[in-house]
């Protein structure tokens, strides 16, 4: 695990940007408009001479669910299938947590990618919404992990009328 | 016990939050006017936490208000040139358009009512 020479920090699936020659399964650089993805475990890897940050794809969705969260016009997140068994979902052992629910991400070395799905209030600008979403997630991801953001997608998946009468009240206000 | 770091609600606003509200702060002290989101789907900016009415930051800063003083020339110019200060101020370069969506009657003196 931690490193008993100087050796440069070689260890583990995650460490791809391995330096000299070790490239992970014969992958070539890719062109830095697309996402460069990183091995296996899909996590981010800040390298540094005295070791490597990793920060696991779960940990970008999550920043980006609550990011998508903080906005006022978002009533929920996720498909409509999704939705419906979430709380039982959060509720399972190793099912994934509610903050990262409706979100999708690719993460690389330097860069993420992110889908995200909502349900949006009816009566206000959905533009409007999908561009404030999109500003925050991006600031969010690129403050908290240093990775770069290059596309957020926003799928609103279903509209929420306050008469719909489901009893269910948004989180946020 | 609560941790150290910084809270959900302490977070940063973001570039877009802060210039809806420092060019609504700015119109807000123009004499004669209040910001109004319009009467279909309301104009307005989200930002995490919050949204601010009348404001719609696009290619322009659209700023839209309910004039409470005549002649509107004055009033328009004076919300214009109040956004604009406050769009510059933050280095932002947009033009700004300023919509009347409404004239309220009732602060207008009797005898052009």
């Amino acid at each position: 695990m931690s490193e008993t020479t100087a050796s440069p920090p070689a260890p583990s699936e995650e460490a791809t940007k391995a330096p000299s020659g070790r490239q992970s399964s014969g992958e070539s650089k890719r062109p830095s408009t697309s996402v460069e993805r990183s091995s296996q475990s899909g996590g981010a890897a800040l390298q540094t001479e005295h070791g490597v940050t990793t920060i696991a794809s779960s940990v970008v969705a999550k920043i980006a669910g609550l990011a998508t969260q903080e906005i006022p016009g978002v009533q929920a997140m996720g498909k409509t299938l999704v939705r419906t068994f979430g709380s039982i979902r959060s509720k399972i052992p190793g099912g994934g947590s509610a903050s990262s629910q409706g979100v999708s991400v690719e993460v690389g070395e330097r860069q993420a990618a992110v889908d995200i799905d909502i349900v949006a209030y009816y009566g206000q600008s959905i533009v409007e919404t999908a561009n404030a979403i999109r500003e925050n997630v991006i600031e969010r991801i690129e403050s908290m992990t240093g990775l770069e953001v290059v596309e957020v997608n926003v799928n609103v998946d279903d509209l929420y009328l306050e008469s719909d009468g489901d009893g269910q009240d948004s989180r946020v206000e | 016990m609560t941790g150290i770091g910084p809270t959900h609600a302490s977070l940063p606003i973001g570039k877009r939050g802060k210039l809806a509200l420092a060019v609504a702060a700015a119109v807000d002290t123009v004499k004669g006017v209040h910001r109004s989101g319009g009467s279909g789907v309301e104009v307005e900016t989200q930002y995490p936490g919050g949204r601010v009415v009348g404001i719609h930051l696009g290619d322009q800063i659209s700023v839209h208000i309910v004039a409470e003083l005549l002649p509107l020339d004055a009033v328009i110019e004076a919300v214009r040139s109040a956004a604009l200060s406050a769009v510059r101020e933050a280095g932002d370069d947009r033009p700004v358009a300023v919509t009347v969506e409404d004239v309220d009657v009732e602060f207008l003196p009797p005898s052009i009512r």
